[in-house]
């Protein structure tokens, strides 16, 4: 009876018995749930349930359950405040390194460019993309850590590991799906767009920033 | 009246409707060919088997069309047997020819590329003359604006299921899972531009058809003074009246819809505007991180200083996983005690000693004999017998003992066995033994 009248009225539902123990070990893992495979059932719990559990998770864990949209696909994700990591302290949450956050925002660009194609991605198309790309040096520079003509077959399977490394984070969190894991052949998903609004401050200034930079060097 | 169509209509019904998708299928046939100037309207009985074929290969069909039958079929109201020289030829009805050419433009419309008002203009025209007397303007109704309702009736159908196709194939467009886009949006510019002329050609024919009207109105005082002329006037006007009512609330649904698909196309050009300039500010970032991240002395990368690390929810326990089993359905066997049954056990090793003694028995008895034997001498066995009985006190040990000898000494040829056959059975005693002696063969 205690539970009937309790804020979290619906963690007494049935529903709740069946998804809510996963829905809630997957957010906090940091995974975007998107109505895409395994997840489908739990992106529906969380559809249905969304404004208890944005509650629940504000008031208990004091970060904020989101829903967005990238061209008409939602997805759902936890979010720290602007000030804070709310009871996610400690070893319950991790800083994106840049190698991810400039591959994300590749991915992103390339999703974006896909607009009505298929976003599956594989191997050769990223070799094409560093190789290939105006900003040849500048990936290689990133990539090998220093431009060559050429570099040995060590060094080509060294990136690619960590691009693969990158790729498994990103498969966590539901930014990718992995088609084919051993060929690095996945598909870009929706949640990608996660990206954008973790560095929306950065994508609209980007000019203001290049212009500080810029201004720092001289 | 009305049963008597109706009944005869019935009877009719199989011959004055074609019953398979084949009668119809050869009709079309031979009405394209016709029109094409492929074979003359008087065709042959060749064109009619070859119409035939030609169904029955597009329709992929195993079983023939028989000719014979379906020929029949069509001969009451779809085609004339006419009498050409020699040969007997065949000839489309007006009625076949109606059908056919309603059920084409049914299925394709020719209006697509014709605005509704070029079919006003063309059909339902009314000048000055056609209102100079009841007479012209009845000539006006029956041949111009009758045939023309039907047209503009047919157009206005056309049109509205023309922009609901491409409404709902804009909608799948903004669904967005189409590819090709460049070339899909290209077509949809072309699409739309021909239903803003469409529409243009609406608001145009709405006034037309005002015009018309206005005229028929003006013309009222000249019908006022003969009572058949006035009925024949307003029974005339209250029919265009309705008939332009209905256009009217037609083409309103029609622009309605067209103007619908127009902000949807327009939402759909400023979101990929607005994408447009997104992705270029998000390149613009790719392009600054690739150039301005830097490494540090440990080797790992960094932002410049306006940017910052950012940080996500990411809470991944290494604990060792307990496996998921659930024994909550699981009825527990019952074990039994387990219980020694000591008397038992005592009883079984009492048996074993039991038969392990009279093993040694025998096996002693059988050694004594077989000395015996060696030494050349023969055994009276039915006098052991009694011996061993006597000294065992146990029936079994003798019985084994002679068993043993039989087995042992069965095959071997230097020792022979010899029975007295005369009858041992004597009246007072309980056992009677037949007497055996065992000896060696040359003795």
């Amino acid at each position: 009876m205690e539970n009937e009248n309790s804020t979290f009225e619906f963690l007494t539902r049935e529903a709740a018995a069946k998804y809510f123990a996963e829905t809630d070990f997957t957010l906090k893992q940091g995974r975007h749930i998107q109505q895409y495979g395994g997840d489908a059932k739990l992106f529906d719990y969380l559809y249905d349930n969304y404004e208890d559990l944005a509650k629940y998770y504000e008031q208990l864990f004091a970060v904020f359950l989101r829903k967005e949209s990238n061209d008409r696909e939602e997805y759902f994700y936890l979010d720290f405040p602007e000030d804070g990591h709310g009871r996610f302290i400690k070893d319950r949450y991790k800083e994106l390194d840049p190698r991810h956050v400039i591959f994300g925002i590749l991915l992103l660009n390339v999703y974006k460019e896909r607009m009505f194609e298929k976003k599956e991605m594989k191997w050769e198309h990223l070799e094409q993309l560093f190789d290939e790309s105006e900003s040849r040096e500048l990936w290689q520079k990133l990539l090998y850590g220093e431009v060559k003509r050429n570099y040995t077959p060590h060094e080509k399977e060294e990136v690619k590991r960590r691009v693969e490394h990158s790729l498994n984070l990103f498969d966590k969190l539901g930014w990718i799906q992995w088609i084919d894991p051993t060929n690095i052949h996945f598909e870009i998903m929706p949640s990608i767009d996660r990206i954008s609004r973790l560095y929306a401050r950065e994508i609209a200034n980007v000019e203001l920033m290049s212009e500080y930079v810029h201004e720092q060097v001289l | 009246m009305q049963d008597s169509l109706l009944r005869t209509v019935s009877s009719q019904f199989e011959a004055l409707i074609p019953q398979n998708p084949e009668s119809v299928l050869i009709l079309v046939s031979l009405y394209r060919k016709i029109q094409n100037n492929e074979i003359d309207e008087a065709f042959t009985q060749k064109d009619f088997e070859q119409a035939i074929d030609e169904v029955s290969s597009a329709m992929a069909r195993d079983k023939q069309i028989q000719v014979e039958n379906i020929s029949k079929k069509l001969s009451q109201y779809f085609y004339t047997t006419l009498k050409k020289g020699n040969e007997y030829r065949y000839q489309l009805t007006v009625f076949a020819t109606d059908l056919v050419r309603i059920m084409l433009q049914e299925i394709q419309p020719e209006f697509e590329s014709i605005e509704l008002i070029h079919t006003f203009k063309r059909t339902l025209q009314l000048v000055d003359e056609d209102l100079k007397s009841v007479k012209t303007f009845e000539y006006w109704h029956m041949n111009h604006y009758q045939p023309s309702r039907r047209v503009i009736l047919s157009h206005t159908e056309n049109l509205q299921r023309l922009v609901d196709d491409r409404t709902l194939a804009l909608r799948q467009l903004m669904k967005n899972n189409i590819e090709n886009t460049k070339d899909l949006i290209n077509s949809f510019i072309s699409i739309f531009e021909e239903l803003g002329r469409q529409s243009e050609g609406l608001t145009q024919t709405l006034t037309f058809k005002q015009t018309i009207f206005d005229t028929i109105k003006s013309a009222e005082s000249s019908f006022l003074n003969k009572k058949d002329s006035w009925d024949v006037y307003m029974r005339i006007r209250g029919d265009v009246e309705r008939f332009f009512e209905n256009i009217d609330n037609r083409m309103l649904s029609i622009n309605d819809r067209i103007q619908q698909s127009v902000s949807r196309l327009k939402t759909l050009y400023d979101t990929l505007q607005y994408k447009q300039l997104y992705k270029l500010k998000m390149e613009k970032l790719l392009f600054f991180m690739l150039r301005n991240t830097k490494t540090d002395a440990e080797g790992n990368l960094v932002f410049p200083e306006p940017m910052q690390g950012k940080r996500i929810p990411y809470h991944r326990s290494r604990l060792p996983q307990i496996p998921r089993l659930d024994f909550m359905n699981v009825e527990p066997a019952d074990v039994p005690d387990f219980i020694v049954d000591e008397a038992y056990q005592k009883l079984k090793e009492d048996q074993n000693y039991t038969l392990l003694a009279r093993q040694e028995s025998i096996s002693k008895w059988l050694e004594s004999m077989n000395a015996e034997l060696l030494a050349g001498k023969s055994i009276q066995f039915n006098d052991w017998f009694k011996d061993i009985y006597s000294k065992e006190k146990n029936l079994e040990v003798p019985i084994d003992v002679c068993f043993g000898l039989i087995q042992r000494y069965g095959k071997n040829k230097e020792i022979e066995f010899v029975i007295d056959k005369t009858k041992p059975f004597h009246p007072k005693e309980d056992l009677a033994l037949w007497k055996m002696k065992i000896q060696p063969s040359n003795s």
